[in-house]
Parts: structure tokens; C-alpha cells; sequence
């Protein structure tokens, strides 16, 4: 039996190229409906390829569901909106049964199903329903399937929960369990758009509404994407890397920076790993290449690692971020394990 | 092979040539200063030629070897240097998939043609290395001779100076003759001149041995001084006695002991060249003779007396050079005669007993010659002492026993008339038993009053 980790071959350039090409439009498209952040259309063009679930914060008004909206309309998925309450049930996002009239068969419970029977779910400031709904959610990311009354119902494939959470007016807010977290692949940060964002947003979009797509990926389209990606080729020094950078993200690990041992107070989960892999597959991909290099998983590890680490009391006192840990973590870790003497160091490359 | 193959094998190459680079450094710095204190340990010992000691560079050849073998396990595997150019090269992983897979198509791909440059923190090992070889340089050049320990002196003037004192001391007393004391100041400068830093105990075992001979050659003479002033305290105690104890004698018996006294101090004069020189030919003829008169007592008096003092002086001699200590001093003085004792002993045993048996009963230690008896010893006091001034220690009585008596209870009444037991033993344990002492009372433990039933039943007799 074959070693599915090892493939016999790359991907061929004409196998790729096509795929590669789907996903670099789908990115300059999200470019295009929206201003000023194409880092962020990048993460979130990488976490859908991944199929993870992303969870944008942000103040209101920065575009967050804007982006989400956008990328409903180009992928020509079907897209349901929940707006989070405090009194929202998790009946109310998964569906409930129903008394209901058979004619012929008199009265029979039927299935209704919720919103989360869908390809792309909105989940609107989720931090704002109550655990209890906040956890019907748990099965369906993880699992892509949902069980009500012993009977378990899989969900439409692909199927990506894209949630926002507002960082302030935190009262009668409910911050995620950290298992509801892990099971995001990212955690993006949507900063509010800078002047020139803002100049071009007033002077071509009237209320600020983007225009309708012209370009729109299909379903097949999108599987055929999928189905490229993971093909991609994840090299031993770079898996091994991966291992390395997670491992290092707990304190008791040998490897671990200073910051991580001084603020860090649970380390990411085996999950962040296998997210880092299959986000940095999706990152290589969209830079039309059969490998993943370093640099993918450079690019794609602070959004993955992010929300996964426990940072304890010492950091709040700090002012140490999550994301500060990651930098200290991704500059001291050596990715392709030389372990050098610290008197030699590799200076430059002369390019020919 | 493969581009990439070069590339990578190129590198490994380049960062072994480093790696052995910088652990030669280190292990040649480590090579050099072991050779340069090994060269300065053994000159400073073994005064070893430079010839001998080049020797040591057989060990940089060892050295080299131990940081080649010690580089190469320590070089990185292909895996970590293919990674290593696959980042520097930004090959996106396709340099690291070449090593695991086909890359087919992939292969045509432009590739870095230059190496990434490997940089050398080598300030402070180079500087190392050169001032390890500027000690090895140091070692060879500074002069054996400079460093020995040999060349230095050992400083035992002290002691030295101390004992050629001394042996000028025995010479000038006429206890060492000339020659001998010449042949120990000889070997004292002997031993001032080689005594060096090298084998210091060597020196001073030589100085020891020379300060045991003079010492013993002083305590030989010091006994000798001692036996010959105890002789000359003898004559002197028998010729004071004699002029004394002349009128209570019959010239028959003066004419005894004055023989007696003159065996004595010819004897005497024999042993002790003091007393020798303090004869006059008329005096050392009368003592031939047996014959001497009043006169020729005082002279022969005054002539013992005159030789202990020189035996006296000389020892003290002695003694301010160290060379004896305090007792035999105290030995070298003389013993002294009781020669008002003496001279009763001789008028009281007059034709019974010698001169001899005199001297001997004057000695010291043997009781003296009086026989008189013990006596009335007659009772002196001292100065009177008062109480006045003194405090002494306050303590309170303790109170009276009347209150426990007027608790007491009847238990009975005996009939008998009490009777003394003379075959009784004596109380063992009489009313003063653990009573405090000083405390003024006797032991009287009260019989407490629920206990007083059970004392009156065991002390009550029953009526007959």
C-alpha cells in the first residue's frame, strides 16, 4: 500500500496550474469587491481551501460580514446568516422537529431543519449566545454532521462556519470555550481600513455597497480545488518543522523561546499542527507551487496559533499578545534544524 | 546528479571545511597552552633542554586529528542542509520533495547558482589561539634559570647566625677545643651556601643535626659543671666547718678530718680545673701533706668558693647563649652546705664519725643534722580580723509547727511506760532527713487530714 505522504511524484505543472489559477482569481476578485486588506483576503481565500472554519474580530464596521457576504457570492455556495443573541437556542441554529400532518399517516414528527444545514454559515457576533448554543456548534465544525434525538444528519459538503466576535462592549458577552476556539483553523484580525481604503470605498461605492461579482467559482470548480491541494507535497523538514514550532509552544518543552516559558500558560493542541499543514498546503497552492516551503508555514502559523495559546495572568499584566509569543516562537525556532555553533551563522545568498 | 545534488553537496563540503576550521581553532588553543605550561612546568622542575622540550609538538598533529574527528560528527545531515538551501534558495519546499519524491517537470525549474555564505564569529577564538601561542612562545623564551627554584635562596640566616653564636659561645667556654669548633662553623657555612628553595628540608635537617651536636656537647659540659660545683660546695661547706668546729676539737681529731678535708680537696682539684688554678704551691703542698692550718682553711675556703663562682659564670654563659636551660642552671650553681650544721654535727661526733658521713648528713634533701627534737613550736598570730563590714546573707525562719500541732488529732493512749532498746540500732534516718541545707528546719511533712485515719490505725497498739 502506498505512503499517502510520500507520493511517488509531484503534481505536474498542468495538473496545478489550473487549480492554482481558481484560487489566485477567487483571491483578486475578494481584492476587488473589497478595499485594503488583501493580507486578510489572502488568509481567508487559505482557510477556505483548507476547509477550516474562520473567525474574524473585529469593531463593528470594519467590512466583517461584508467579507463573508463576498465570498458567499463568489463561491456560489449556499449561505445562511445567524445573528447570535443572548436568547438564542441551539434548536434555533441546528433545526427541531415538528408535529406535523402526514395526510394519509396522520401526525408524525418531522425534522426541520436549522440554518447550519448549509455550505457557509454566518455565525454573527457569536460571542454573544450563551455556551449552550455557542456548543451546538461543537459536532458541526468538527464533525460536519449534527445529531438530534439519537439521528445524526451530515451536513452539506463543503460546509465553512465563518464567525465574527466584537473585542469590545463585552458585557452579557460569552468569550468561546477554548475547545469551541481550537476548532477554528484561524483567528483573523480585521483592522479598520486605512485613508486610502476609505478615499476609494467613498468615491466608488455608493453607500458603501461593493458591486456584484463578475467572475464566481463553481461547486465542482471548488472541489476540483480541493482535490488539487491535496496533492500537495509536504516535505519531512518542513512537517518536521511544523512538529518543532507546536511541540515549542508549551512551556515545558525543551525548545521553548523565554516569552513561552514566562507567559504561556497551555500550548497549542495537536489540531494547531494539523492546521498548519493543511493552511500552509492552501498557501502553496495559491503561490502555484507542488510543495510547501517554509515560508508557507511562516505565512500562516500566527492566525493558526493565535487563539490557541493560553497565555497566563503574568501576560495580561504584561501586555504580552498572542501574537507577540508567535514572533518570539517563528524567529527562534531554527526551521530546517541545522543546530549551527552559535559563533556560524548563514549570511546571504548570492543569487545567480 | 542532479543540480540540486551538487548544490547540496557542495554545501556540506563548505560547512565541514568551517566546522573543522573553528574546532581546530579551539582545539590548537587548547593544544598550546598545555604545551607552554607542560614547557614551563618541566623547566622550572627538571631544568629540561628546549631540545627535549620541542618534543611536544608531536601533539598538534593529535590535536588536529581529535577537532577533524569531533567536526564531522558534529556536522549537520543532508536533510537539515537541503533544508537550510531550500529556505535560503526560496525553493517553496521543492529542493526538500527532490530528496523524497520524483519531481518530474519540476526539475527545470531556475535554481540558485551561488551558495548562501557561511559567517565565522571568529574574533575571539583567533584571539585566543594567538595568545596561546604567544605563551608557548613565552614559556620557550624565559631562562631556566630565572625560574628555578633552585636559584632561589633559602632564608636561614636566623637559625644560622644563632648557631655559630652558640659555638662561639662553647669554644670561647673551652667546651669545644678549636679544631672541633672550626670544623662546625665550616659545616654551617656549608649549609648556609647550598640550603636553597629546592629541598628546603634537606637544609634544615642539616641544621638540626648541627644543633643537636652543640646542644649535647653544652649538656654534657653543663652536667660536668654541675657535678664539679657540688664538689666545690662540699670543700667549701668542710673547710668553713672545720674552722668553726676547731676549738671543740682534740688536735687529734682536727688533725682527722683536716686530713679528710684535704683527700677531699685534692680530689676535688683533680675533677675541676677551677679550683686548680686557685691553689698556691704552699696550699696545694700543705694539702699534700694532710696539714693545713687556720690560714690555709680560709684559703681553701675562699679558693672553692672562687672556683663555683667561675662554674657559675660559665654555665650562665650557657645559658644566655640557649645552649642550657634554667633547671640545670640551677645545677651548675652548686649545691649548698649547711656549714654551721656541719660544724656542730663534727664537734657532737668527734672521733665517732668523719667528715664523709657529715657532708653527708648536710645535704640537701636529707633532713638536716639537727637532733634536737621537735620542741615547742612557738604560735604566732596575725593580724585580727573583725565582722565588721561583712554582710552576710539574710534568710528568713520558717515558721513555727505549733498551727500543725493544734490540728493534731488523740489516736490513743498507751499504757506501757516506754522502754529504751539497747540493743536498737541507731536511727538511720533522724528528724534532719532532707532538710534543706542552711535551711534551719528539720524534714516535717505534714499528714494531710483525709490520710490522718488511715497513720492513726497503723500506729494504734491494741490494748492487752
Amino acid at each position: 500500500m502506498p505512503d499517502p505522504a510520500k507520493p511517488a511524484a509531484l503534481l505536474e505543472p498542468d495538473e496545478l496550474k489550473p487549480a492554482a489559477d481558481l484560487a489566485g482569481r477567487l483571491l483578486e476578485q475578494l481584492d476587488l469587491l473589497l478595499f485594503g486588506r488583501p493580507e486578510l483576503h489572502r488568509l481567508v481565500t487559505i482557510g477556505i481551501l483548507s476547509r477550516g472554519h474562520v473567525l474574524l474580530e473585529g469593531v463593528p464596521g470594519v467590512g466583517k460580514t461584508a467579507l463573508v457576504k463576498a465570498l458567499s457570492q463568489l463561491l456560489r455556495l449556499d449561505f445562511k446568516r445567524v445573528q447570535f443573541t443572548p436568547d438564542l437556542m441551539p434548536g434555533d441554529i441546528l433545526g427541531s422537529h415538528i408535529l406535523q400532518e402526514v395526510p394519509g399517516a396522520g401526525r408524525e414528527m418531522v425534522f426541520r431543519a436549522g440554518p447550519v444545514f448549509t455550505h457557509l454559515l454566518l455565525a454573527d457576533e457569536i460571542n454573544r449566545a450563551s455556551p449552550k448554543t455557542q456548543s451546538a456548534l461543537l459536532e458541526a465544525m468538527q464533525e460536519r454532521c449534527v445529531t438530534l434525538l439519537g439521528t445524526t444528519r451530515p451536513l452539506p459538503d463543503p460546509f465553512f462556519v465563518l464567525a465574527t466576535q466584537n473585542p469590545i462592549e463585552l458585557e452579557g458577552t460569552y468569550p468561546l470555550p477554548e475547545a469551541q476556539l481550537d476548532r477554528f483553523l484561524f483567528k483573523l484580525v480585521v483592522e479598520p481600513a486605512d485613508a486610502d481604503a476609505l478615499d476609494r470605498i467613498i468615491s466608488t461605492r455608493r453607500r458603501g455597497e461593493p458591486p456584484a461579482p463578475t467572475w464566481s467559482m463553481s461547486a465542482d470548480q471548488l472541489r476540483e480545488t480541493f482535490r488539487v491541494m491535496d496533492r500537495i507535497f509536504l516535505p519531512r523538514p518542513v512537517a518536521r518543522f511544523i512538529a518543532r514550532l507546536v511541540a515549542a509552544t508549551h512551556a515545558s518543552a525543551a525548545e521553548s523561546p523565554p516569552l513561552v516559558k514566562t507567559y504561556v500558560a497551555f500550548g497549542a493542541s495537536p489540531r494547531a499542527a494539523i492546521a498548519i499543514a493543511e493552511a500552509a498546503r492552501a498557501a502553496a497552492l495559491l503561490a502555484g507551487r507542488p510543495t510547501v516551503g517554509f515560508a508557507d508555514v511562516r505565512a500562516v502559523a500566527p492566525p493558526v496559533l493565535n487563539h490557541r495559546l493560553i497565555l497566563n495572568y503574568k501576560a495580561r499584566l504584561d501586555a504580552v499578545s498572542a501574537f507577540a509569543v508567535v514572533r518570539e516562537l517563528l524567529d527562534k525556532t531554527d526551521e530546517a534544524g541545522l543546530n549551527l555553533p552559535r559563533d556560524l551563522s548563514v549570511a546571504e545568498v548570492n543569487r545567480a | 546528479m542532479s543540480h540540486d545534488e551538487q548544490l547540496v553537496g557542495r554545501f556540506s563540503g563548505h560547512l565541514a571545511r568551517w566546522f573543522v576550521l573553528r574546532q581546530s581553532v579551539a582545539a590548537v588553543t587548547a593544544w598550546a597552552f598545555l604545551w607552554g605550561t607542560a614547557v614551563l612546568v618541566l623547566k622550572v622542575t627538571y631544568g629540561t633542554s628546549v631540545p627535549t622540550l620541542l618534543w611536544g609538538v608531536v601533539g598538534l598533529p593529535v590535536a588536529l586529528g581529535l577537532a577533524a574527528w569531533l567536526a564531522l560528527r558534529g556536522l549537520p545531515n543532508r536533510s537539515a542542509v537541503r533544508a537550510l538551501l531550500d529556505s535560503t534558495g526560496e525553493r517553496g519546499g521543492l529542493l526538500m520533495a527532490g530528496a523524497e519524491c520524483d519531481l518530474g517537470e519540476w526539475e527545470a525549474e531556475p535554481t540558485t547558482a551561488e551558495l548562501p555564505k557561511l559567517q565565522w564569529r571568529g574574533k575571539r577564538p583567533l584571539g585566543f589561539l594567538a595568545l596561546a601561542g604567544a605563551y608557548v612562545a613565552l614559556a620557550f623564551l624565559l631562562p631556566a634559570r630565572g625560574l628555578a627554584v633552585n636559584g632561589t635562596p633559602l632564608d636561614i640566616d636566623r637559625p644560622a647566625d644563632r648557631l655559630a653564636e652558640q659555638v662561639r659561645v662553647l669554644k670561647d667556654e673551652k667546651i669545644l677545643d678549636p679544631e672541633r669548633a672550626e670544623n662546625l662553623k665550616q659545616k654551617l657555612d656549608e649549609v648556609r651556601a647550598q640550603g636553597g628553595g629546592k629541598d628546603p628540608a634537606k637544609t634544615h635537617e642539616a641544621l638540626d643535626h648541627l644543633k643537636d651536636v652543640v646542644k649535647q656537647a653544652a649538656r654534657q659540659a653543663a652536667e660536668e659543671k654541675a657535678r664539679q660545683a657540688n664538689q666545690l660546695g662540699k670543700v667549701d661547706a668542710a673547710a668553713e666547718a672545720l674552722q668553726k668546729a676547731a676549738p671543740m676539737l682534740s688536735p687529734q681529731e682536727a688533725a682527722e678530718l683536716l686530713k679528710e678535708l684535704a683527700a677531699l680537696a685534692e680530689k676535688a682539684a683533680a675533677e675541676s680545673e677551677a679550683l686548680q688554678g686557685e691553689f698556691s704551691a704552699e696550699l696545694a703542698a700543705a694539702l699534700k701533706e694532710g696539714k693545713l692550718s687556720p690560714e690555709q682553711l680560709k684559703q681553701l675556703a675562699a679558693a672553692a668558693k672562687s672556683g663555683k663562682d667561675s662554674l657559675a659564670k660559665s654555665a650562665k654563659n650557657l645559658h644566655n647563649a640557649k645552649l642550657i636551660d634554667a633547671d640545670q642552671l640551677k645545677a651548675c650553681e652548686g649545691g649548698k652546705c649547711d656549714a654551721d650544721g656541719l660544724a656542730k654535727y663534727l664537734a657532737k661526733n668527734a672521733g665517732k664519725k668523719g667528715l664523709k658521713d657529715g657532708l653527708r648528713e648536710v645535704q640537701e634533701g636529707n633532713g638536716g643534722v639537727n637532733d634536737d627534737g621537735p620542741g615547742d613550736t612557738p604560735l604566732n598570730f596575725g593580724d585580727r580580723s573583725t565582722a565588721d563590714g561583712t554582710k552576710f546573707k539574710e534568710e528568713a525562719l520558717p515558721p513555727s509547727e505549733l498551727a500543725a500541732l493544734k490540728e493534731s488529732q488523740l489516736t490513743g493512749v498507751g499504757k506501757a511506760a516506754p522502754k529504751r532498746d539497747p540493743d536498737a540500732a541507731p536511727p538511720q534516718a533522724g528528724g534532719l532527713t532532707g532538710a534543706a541545707a542552711g535551711g534551719g528546719s528539720a524534714n516535717a511533712a505534714p499528714v494531710l487530714p483525709q490520710h490522718r485515719g488511715a497513720v492513726g490505725r497503723y500506729f494504734d497498739r491494741p490494748e492487752k
